[in-house]
């Protein structure tokens, strides 16, 4: 009697290793697929300040909104807002031109007159996929002097 | 009866040892994976940051009238050149043996590129400079725009 109780005992007792054996694995799963879903961020990130950073200087390098989606077009990957408030490019997941890429520059164009010039300040947005949220974005403005090249 | 018993505790014994095992190879495994990608992508996101930044900051600090220049070499193809004013001495930067390097010597000196600083690996290194004065550079990394401020680029 004695000896079934024991053996009652160990079979409990593995039972709950086992249990406990497979929440650590389940912690440890989640940990993991974590550190992945970080890298994929950390990745999207590094390339969202590249497109960004090159966004910037085509909007210090153009006068108008024509010039800037002509800098940054290329096979037809960037068009001109339809109120000509901006510009919007795709990229690919290597950062190259594709018109039905993930990435989306969203470049606001905010032109103020000056005496000397034209203030242009600008928005700049990088969003991936169908996401709203700007994976990561900044503000620039350039001068542009009257009749300047 | 006791034998069949103690036979039953055995196979027990052992299929948890087994259970215990396999998850545990799981656990090596898929952590090995996590790891592995998680340094990979580390290092792609140091080496692209190290190599465009390294271009814009550069090419940004050397932005004067005429000091940007792009030359074509027999031996490693394209030579970005930036000019130190008119001291005659430049920094070039230009890809040798899968490697960007850059080396600083007289504008009329012959590239020698065992001599030069190794600043990252890269097999593309494609400079193009535009006549509205924007400069693009390609590498492995990606490609970086530069709008020369002095619009004076050389030629």
């Amino acid at each position: 009697m004695k000896r079934n109780g024991q053996i009652t005992a160990f079979y409990f007792e593995t039972l709950l290793l086992i249990v406990v054996f497979l929440l650590i694995i389940l912690v440890l799963t989640q940990v993991f697929g974590l550190a992945r879903q970080q890298t994929a961020a950390a990745r999207q990130l590094t390339d969202a300040v590249v497109l960004a950073g090159n966004a910037a200087e085509a909007v210090s390098a153009s006068r108008d909104p024509a010039e800037l989606c002509s800098l940054l077009n290329e096979n037809g990957n960037a068009e001109v807002l339809p109120d000509t408030s901006g510009v919007t490019a795709r990229y690919d997941d290597g950062k190259n031109p594709d018109p039905l890429g993930a990435f989306r520059v969203e470049v606001s164009w905010q032109p103020e007159k000056t005496a000397e010039g034209t203030m242009v300040s600008s928005e700049i947005r990088v969003c991936y996929g169908s996401s709203e949220q700007p994976v990561y974005s900044l503000e620039t403005a350039s001068f542009k002097e009257e009749g300047a090249a | 009866m006791n034998r069949n018993r103690h036979a039953g505790l055995g196979l027990y014994m052992i299929g948890i040892a087994a259970l215990f095992l396999a998850g545990f190879f799981l656990l090596v495994v898929f952590g090995a994976q996590s790891y592995r990608s998680t340094v990979g992508g580390q290092n792609r996101n140091m080496q692209s940051r190290a190599l465009l930044s390294y271009l814009s900051t550069t090419v940004k600090g050397y932005d004067a009238e005429g000091a940007v220049r792009i030359d074509e070499d027999g031996e490693v193809g394209k030579v970005l050149i930036l000019r130190e004013g008119r001291s005659g001495y430049a920094l070039r930067i230009y890809r040798a043996d899968g490697r960007l390097v850059e080396d600083y010597a007289r504008t009329d000196a012959g590239l020698r590129p065992e001599d030069a600083q190794v600043i990252g690996e890269t097999a593309v290194f494609d400079p193009v400079l535009t006549a509205d004065g924007l400069l693009t550079v390609s590498c492995d990394a990606g490609k970086v725009l530069l709008h020369l401020r002095s619009e004076g680029a050389g030629t």
